[in-house]
């Protein structure tokens, strides 16, 4: 890779990082998890870097890595672990010692016990706000599984205990 | 989308520190990757083209499995058709005469042709039909070839003027089977080639010497024979004489050669 386009590469990294990490926390529940899925991402992206750039899409490519690395990692743990269950989010008790914000744990709880495809449509579309074709972008698949997915994801949300009080989850399509 | 649902994912994902990894190894690893993937395609590719040729060599021999041996071939006193376009290249010779390299290739119209187990002689004509050739090629004895140069063509020439014999003399083993192959120490005969126009009425050319009577062959205007004697050191004690008649019979040209 020649000088700039490796330094545009370590710009991005720089400026993006924290940002995809955090999706990637939405995404399994576990810091540590979500910081080794997007680092292996952005060591992917490397790769192809060059053509990517050259597409213009670099942003979008790096989420779709960050997406599939995460799910993928989820599977391969899924027969060792249950994603929801005790492990998922297990550190925010020690993140929120002071209990600062409740309703992080009430939206952490609720996201764990959506499928992951389902929860992926749902933290793309209202976390990383992107459009319903770009979400499929990310997730490989057609807008209209996007659009059904989400659907899914946001009854079963309305019916979580925790969240049935938000109100614009009321009328949310 | 907004509203208490970004919110609380957005409250959710908030922590004291930043993720900021190590660009320098990140970049350090990914030049690995690259560099290994890069090896591992090269790899890929050199292994798939390898069992390519060998799936190739191996299918041309199950698809086309050698022939059962044959036994050696003896050559047989039958007619050797075309010597003159064939060459052994001994020497790489074969492309060094005018022969070769145009009467063969570009005088495709064989006028006439004897041939005999030591050897034949032909006569071409030139694709425009102003010109003729003729050549003696001569069977290898012993393995070793007959010409000058180790070629099977013995004498090539173009025929000229009108009345013009050619005549040539090579070694020869004559027409009974002899493995040509292998040493033939009482093989001394000579094989002697004639060629030329056919005058104008001339219609029989009769050979007539070494205890032998034959016409020459006649075709478009020429003709070629071939005489063969056993050993030529039983001196000439019967000339060979070339005879010509015309259609009525009557002897218009008679002369020792």
């Amino acid at each position: 890779m020649r000088a700039e386009t490796e330094q545009d590469y370590v710009e991005f990294v720089t400026h993006h990082a924290n940002s995809l990490c955090r999706t990637a926390y939405l995404l399994c529940g576990d810091w540590r998890r979500a910081e080794d899925a997007t680092q292996e991402a952005l060591i992917r992206l490397y790769r192809v870097w060059g053509r990517i750039q050259r597409k213009g899409a670099v942003g979008a490519y790096a989420r779709k890595v960050v997406v599939s690395t995460t799910l993928d990692a989820l599977r391969r743990k899924s027969s060792q672990e249950v994603v929801g269950g005790d492990e998922y989010f297990a550190n925010e008790a020690d993140a929120d010692a002071l209990g600062i914000v409740e309703n992080r744990m009430v939206i952490t709880k609720a996201l764990a016990e959506l499928p992951p495809r389902q929860r992926a449509c749902v933290v793309l579309r209202y976390f990383d706000e992107l459009s319903v074709e770009e979400t499929a972008n990310a997730l490989d698949c057609r807008p209209g599984t996007v659009k059904s997915q989400t659907m899914r994801a946001l009854d079963k949300l309305r019916a979580h205990p925790s969240l049935a009080e938000l109100s614009d989850l009321v009328g949310m399509k | 989308m907004t509203g208490e649902l970004k919110t609380l994912m957005d409250q959710a994902t908030e922590r004291g520190t930043s993720f900021a990894p190590d660009v320098t190894e990140l970049v350090a690893a990914g030049r690995h990757r690259t560099r290994r993937r890069r090896a591992l395609v090269s790899a890929a590719t050199a292994v798939g083209t390898a069992t390519a040729v060998v799936a190739v060599l191996l299918m041309g021999r199950i698809g086309d499995p050698r022939p059962e041996p044959q036994p050696a071939a003896v050559p047989q006193p039958a007619a050797i058709t075309d010597l003159c376009a064939k060459s052994d290249d001994f020497f790489r010779t074969a492309n060094d005469d005018a022969w070769r390299r145009q009467v063969v290739a570009n005088w495709t119209d064989k006028v006439v042709e004897v041939s005999d187990a030591d050897g034949a002689m032909t006569v071409r004509r030139s694709a425009d039909g102003s010109q003729y050739a003729y050549c003696v090629a001569g069977v290898p004895i012993q393995k070793q070839p007959l010409g000058g140069f180790g070629s099977a063509l013995l004498n090539v020439g173009i025929v000229k003027r009108e009345y013009q014999i050619q005549r040539y003399w090579s070694m020869g083993c004559g027409n009974e089977p002899v493995e040509r192959i292998l040493q033939q120490p009482s093989c001394r005969g000579v094989r002697y080639s004639y060629a030329g126009r056919v005058p104008e009425g001339v219609t029989r050319i009769a050979f007539t010497g070494l205890g032998q009577h034959a016409d020459a062959t006649v075709k478009d205007g020429y003709w070629v024979n071939r005489v063969y004697t056993d050993d030529i050191r039983k001196g000439n004690t019967d000339p060979i004489y070339i005879t010509m008649y015309n259609d009525s019979g009557q002897q218009v040209f008679k002369e020792r050669y």
